[in-house]
């Protein structure tokens, strides 16, 4: 049974894949994405699914932090049966999404802000190398030439080392991490396809 | 204590140089001669003291006459019949031969010139040097002395006189039987060689002449014939007490011969005691012994001639000789030497000597000794000559059967029964040897390796002997032992403790630093100057958009960035509602984009009132990710066909006949995520056709779309609250978002800028200097 | 046609390098992260705690997936390693999709290492399909469940510093990789040691996972030194006219 799901994963992408290079493949790489798209889609829900078994384990096992699991599940299931029937246009939903989602994420936003704080203070500390101040300098500079004065742009920082920096040395490095990325995914994929990696299950 | 010697039979102690015990009279033991000890060499010159009179005498006339009988043996060759039977009769062959072979001369010189005679080619200086035991200084032929003396006299009897040594024979063994070989002669020789009387032959020698032995033999044949036996061991070992240690067994088997025949045999005979002295005192008496008037006289025989047995031509058989009938007695009591035996005392005070008896008793042994062979002799003549050439490298290669009775009598007594063989041993007895030197020995400590050390051991030092080199090596070898068994130490990380203070305090000051611009509404920073090329493009598209046109709007960030998204997308958008009223479509890559959406057209866009269905469209969530994109590029009616509201999406007005994006007026992307803009921007370049798109990113994003824009994949890029506070100030203030925002964020990047430079720099020091300190206590 | 034969000559570099591998074993640099990913592996089966693998949010079937796949490669290879611990180690995820094939994974893991009956569904976690939303629900596993290390592999932007946050608040290992450049400098500043760029896709090779992961590292470095000749060719052509 698993070699049999290890052929149609290697079929499917490799198909997907020549439909890229080769036009007589179009209409079946474009018949699979459209699968592919609709198993996402219930993936999501079977994702929910898995959120709400976990969570009602909890509160069956009685453990810790099951109070905050409970409000969890009646949160989604309220959230669900409102957007299911009112909508997302409708008010209630506005509430909702302008009541509980939003200000949460903004608030974990400004925890990241007090955290990233924290955590390029202790750099240092926790590895003074040159790699480190140079990152904690770079971040200053950035920070500085991304304010303004009240006069201003602050000069030389702001309308030169700013963009030279954002656009020229940080670009650079991070247009090569993201070859090097892009290499890896091109060996992970390839890998997937040889059958040698089987994320889904195989052996 | 080395001086006194123990007596084996009373145990008393006696000195070392006597060779009888002073209370029991019991021969001592040689203790000079150690069990398997080699015996060392001697010069036979020493011991001349200790010979008999009569044996010294005979010494010196065999060595005056040595020449005189070499040159008559030249004169009268033995004839080849006599040869022959001198050469297998010699009962002395055997004794030649071991003396010959032994370097260090069991035979004594006495009797080796009895059997060689000075025919012999050794050296008989050297011979007799190396031979000679007795300390028989000088050639000592017997034989040749006898002869010579009694040929010097004219009474000495023919027999005698022909008593020459022999011709050197080839075999050596016929050397030690010559005096023998006279015995294999015919009778008649002999008889007529043998004076009439023996007896008379000796009385009418004068006393000068005539040797001491003959004359002692007459003497003891009248004591003999007078029934007195003679007690010749006890004269022996009274006049010459030193003899008592060389004297041979075959002479001791005599005297017990003697002491058991005297009361049996009372015909008289002539002493023949080798060794005794009375003989040389008495020599008037010229009794013959026993063994001499056995002897067979013949009439030829004349006086003086030799006897019969040692005229006769043939030899005698040695075998038949060697029956116990036909031997004389003293050659039957060399056949059974009984063993030395210490408990019978010997006590020649007590029991006087007889002359009588002991001339009779000498007299029968002569005639014993010319007529009965003893066994040794028995045993010598049917040996083969061949096997007694054969040298004995290793005494213990002797075979105990190969040695005559004699020297099995002379070994010593401490075994106890030297006729007792192994088997009859108890076990008590289990260290009996049984083979070697050390045969029929009894209690010898095995040869075991360390068994019986000698001496004493040798102090070792138990310290190792090592030089530096091998120490340094050795030490070296341990350490790489230690290594390979000592646990390799995990490298352990060290953790940075936590610091809740800080935390605490840069959440105050964060709030209070921005929260206060935020509720006074503060305009004091100024916005940024100058418009960059990239927000310059997106105004140019939002200028270029036809009236009423349909616009894709792409909603992909996150709820968690609404507040900069927000603040600069709401610009642009606010002057295209303003100034071209496009038909908005709205879609998403994520799960709350679409909400966010409507969000925004309520929102900041609130005072253009855009009504749902009429001026805008919402097509809710694309799933798949880029590949949902993807599609909806191909397809976008087929992949959508209908909106967040589940009502048919492409049927409305402005989309009525739009197949593919490239139909629509503009493209624009808003994000938080750059690969969300690079997935937008790459899957819909090859059906977006000449349409104009824009991108409207985080400041986060902003760097790695910036590539797209200055390669003209995109039209125009706004890139977080900086971008919408430049395209703002293009759009009059409108709406302002980015001008309250403004103030609190610049003195938020102030502020984290100084917390940022100062804490690092401060946390720097501390961490050297937590270094330093690791270092120090390393 | 340029990317066909690019796609074509990697795929068999890695064919002939995946050979190569298997007979001879390759060397691999010391990286200090994998180090510490190998001593909380031995320390958490040893004292009884759990391990924490986060994956991020990424879309396996988009561009963001190369590092999904890296994630569950690497979750393999521990869930088959700490499958007869006390604690079975807890896989969270911001995306469905993945979240599925998150627990299809912990179970090939556990089938492998012969315990199949110690297999809990709920090992693999869907927390939040935002990527706040994950990031708070991985930080309630982190401080509720008795975890020894956070190892985050996967795709992450700047919500990983609430988890580090939270592993420093507990005084747990983290351990971060990240495909994303906002994430990766947020485990710049957050970590001890810090993967940077493609060494994400190195977990399995450092895991002893199997020759094709040593060789798809060669095929990177072949890649990678062809690129920088194009680029620098294609710069200095550019410099002198010729194209």
């Amino acid at each position: 049974m698993r070699v049999f799901t290890a052929v149609i994963a290697i079929a499917a992408g490799v198909l997907v894949l020549g439909g890229y290079f080769f036009p007589a493949l179009a209409d079946v790489q474009t018949l699979l994405l459209n699968w592919a798209i609709i198993l996402a889609g219930f993936a999501a829900l079977v994702g929910i699914f898995n959120l709400i078994a976990v969570h009602m384990g909890k509160i069956r096992g009685h453990e810790k932090g099951r109070t905050y699991s409970a409000l969890l599940i009646i949160g989604l299931v309220a959230t669900f049966f409102f957007g299911m029937i009112l909508r997302p246009q409708h008010a209630m939903m506005k509430i909702v999404m302008n009541g509980i989602i939003i200000p949460t994420e903004a608030a974990l936003m400004g925890i990241l802000t007090v955290s990233l704080v924290y955590a390029v203070i202790r750099l240092l500390r926790r590895r003074a190398d040159m790699m480190g101040i140079i990152f904690l300098v770079t971040a200053a500079l950035l920070m500085l030439g991304s304010a303004t004065l009240p006069f201003g742009n602050i000069p030389l920082i702001g309308t030169l080392l700013h963009p030279w920096i954002t656009q020229i040395l940080a670009l650079g490095g991070a247009r090569g991490i993201l070859i090097g990325v892009a290499l890896g995914t091109l060996t992970t994929g390839l890998r997937i396809l040889f059958g040698a990696d089987r994320p889904y299950g195989g052996n | 204590m080395s001086d006194m010697i123990k007596c084996p039979a009373c145990g008393e102690s006696n000195l070392s140089d006597q060779d009888v015990c002073q209370y029991c009279q019991t021969r001592l033991p040689d203790v000079t001669i150690k069990p398997g000890q080699i015996p060392t060499r001697k010069n036979t010159a020493e011991l001349e003291p200790i010979l008999p009179q009569w044996l010294r005498d005979a010494r010196d006339s065999a060595r005056e006459d040595d020449q005189q009988g070499a040159q008559q043996k030249l004169d009268q060759p033995e004839s080849p019949q006599s040869q022959a039977a001198s050469a297998t009769n010699d009962l002395l062959a055997g004794l030649q031969a071991q003396a010959g072979n032994n370097d260090e001369g069991d035979m004594p010189d006495w009797l080796a010139s009895i059997m060689d005679g000075p025919s012999k080619t050794t050296n008989p200086q050297t011979e007799s040097s190396d031979t000679d035991e007795m300390g028989l200084a000088g050639k000592v032929d017997f034989e040749d002395d006898v002869v010579a003396e009694l040929s010097s006299d004219e009474e000495i009897p023919s027999w005698l006189a022909e008593l020459k040594p022999a011709e050197p024979q080839p075999d050596e063994n016929d050397g030690a039987n010559d005096w023998l070989h006279d015995l294999e002669r015919p009778e008649q020789a002999r008889q007529s060689e043998l004076p009439e009387s023996f007896e008379s032959s000796f009385t009418d020698s004068s006393a000068s002449d005539t040797p001491d032995w003959l004359r002692q033999m007459a003497a003891e044949e009248n004591v003999k014939n007078e029934g007195a036996p003679a007690d010749i061991s006890a004269d022996v070992f009274a006049d010459a007490p030193e003899l008592s240690i060389d004297t041979p067994d075959w002479l001791q088997a005599m005297r017990d011969q003697e002491e058991a025949a005297k009361s049996a045999d009372s015909e008289g005979s002539s002493g023949s005691s080798f060794g005794k002295s009375d003989a040389a005192e008495n020599p008037a008496n010229g009794d013959l012994t026993d063994w001499m008037d056995s002897l067979p006289k013949d009439e030829e025989t004349k006086q003086g001639a030799a006897p019969v047995w040692l005229s006769n031509d043939e030899p005698l058989p040695l075998s038949s000789a060697a029956e116990p009938g036909d031997n004389p007695d003293w050659f039957n009591s060399f056949q059974a030497v009984p063993a030395f035996q210490p408990e019978r005392p010997f006590a020649p005070a007590d029991s006087p000597p007889h002359a009588e008896s002991e001339d009779s008793q000498l007299s029968d042994n002569l005639d014993a000794l010319f007529t009965d062979m003893p066994d040794w002799l028995s045993d010598a003549s049917e040996t083969p000559p061949s096997s007694n050439l054969m040298p004995n490298a290793d005494m213990d290669e002797i075979a105990p059967g190969d040695l005559p009775d004699w020297v099995q009598a002379m070994r010593p007594a401490d075994s106890g029964d030297s006729q007792s063989s192994p088997a009859s041993l108890s076990p008590s007895d289990q260290t009996l040897e049984t083979h070697g030197v050390l045969a029929w020995l009894q209690g010898v400590l095995p040869a075991a390796p360390g068994f019986a050390p000698t001496s004493k051991p040798k102090a070792y030092s138990i310290k190792l002997q090592a030089s530096d080199e091998q120490q340094s090596h050795a030490a070296l070898l341990e350490r790489i032992l230690a290594a390979e068994t000592a646990p390799v130490p995990i490298v352990s990380f060290s953790v940075l403790k936590t610091s809740r203070a800080l935390r605490w305090f840069l959440a105050f000051i964060f709030l209070l630093i921005i929260g206060i611009p935020l509720f006074m509404r503060t305009q004091i920073f100024s916005l940024p100057e100058g418009v960059p090329l990239s927000v310059n493009g997106a105004m140019q598209v939002a200028q270029s958009i036809p009236e009423g046109a349909p616009v894709l709007v792409a909603f992909d960030y996150e709820p968690a960035r609404v507040g900069e998204m927000e603040a600069a997308t709401a610009p642009l958008f606010d002057q295209l509602m303003l100034l071209r009223h496009p038909y908005l479509i709205f879609i998403s890559t994520n799960a709350t984009g679409a909400i966010l959406a409507e969000r925004f057209i309520s929102g900041p866009l609130a005072v253009h009132n855009y009504q749902y269905g009429i001026q805008y469209l919402n097509l809710g969530y694309l799933p798949g990710g880029q590949m949902g994109i993807r599609a909806f590029a191909q397809n976008p009616r087929v992949t959508t066909p209908s909106d967040m509201s589940l009502s048919s999406a492409w049927d409305s007005a402005p989309l009525e006949g739009i197949v593919s994006l490239s139909q629509l007026a503009a493209l624009i992307v808003v994000t938080d995520d750059a690969d969300a803009a690079r997935t937008w921007i790459e899957q819909t370049e090859s059906v977006r056709g000449g349409i104009p798109l824009v991108v409207i990113s985080s400041a986060q994003a902003a760097p790695m779309i910036q590539p797209y824009f200055e390669s003209w994949q995109i039209s125009g890029l706004i890139s977080g609250l900086y971008g919408g506070a430049l395209f703002e100030q293009y759009n009059a203030g409108r709406p302002g978002t980015a001008r309250s925002y403004w103030d609190a964020y610049s003195l938020g990047m102030l502020l984290a800028m100084a917390l940022v430079f100062g804490g690092g720099l401060w946390n720097l020091i501390l961490g050297l200097r937590d270094r330093i300190a690791i270092r120090e206590a390393q | 046609m340029i990317s066909l034969v690019i796609l074509i000559s990697s795929a068999v570099l890695l064919l002939i390098a995946t050979i190569w591998k298997r007979k001879s074993p390759a060397w691999l640099r010391e990286i200090p992260a994998f180090t510490r990913l190998h001593r909380a592996l031995g320390l958490s089966v040893e004292d009884g705690t759990r391990l924490h693998v986060s994956l991020g949010n990424g879309n396996p079937l988009d561009a963001r997936g190369g590092s999904a796949f890296a994630g569950l490669a690497m979750l393999r290879i521990i869930a088959e390693r700490t499958s007869l611990g006390d604690k079975p180690v807890i896989a969270s995820t911001g995306e469905a999709v993945l979240g599925l094939l998150t627990q299809d994974t912990l179970q090939a893991g556990y089938h492998i290492a012969g315990v199949d009956e110690l297999y809990v569904p709920t090992m693999g976690r869907v927390t939040g399909l935002t990527p706040f939303g994950y990031a708070a629900g991985a930080m309630h596993i982190s401080q509720n469940e008795d975890i020894s290390a956070n190892i985050m592999l996967g795709r992450f932007s700047s919500e990983v510093a609430l988890l580090a946050e939270a592993s420093d608040r507990d005084n747990v290992t983290m351990i971060g990789a990240s495909d994303n450049l906002t994430g990766q400098a947020v485990l710049f500043a957050n970590t001890q040691d810090a993967l940077i760029g493609e060494e994400l896709f190195a977990a399995g090779a450092y895991l002893h996972a199997e020759a094709a992961h040593t060789a798809s590292l060669t095929v990177q470095d072949i890649l990678r030194w062809l690129v920088i000749a194009a680029l620098l060719g294609g710069a200095f052509a550019k410099f002198v006219g010729i194209i």
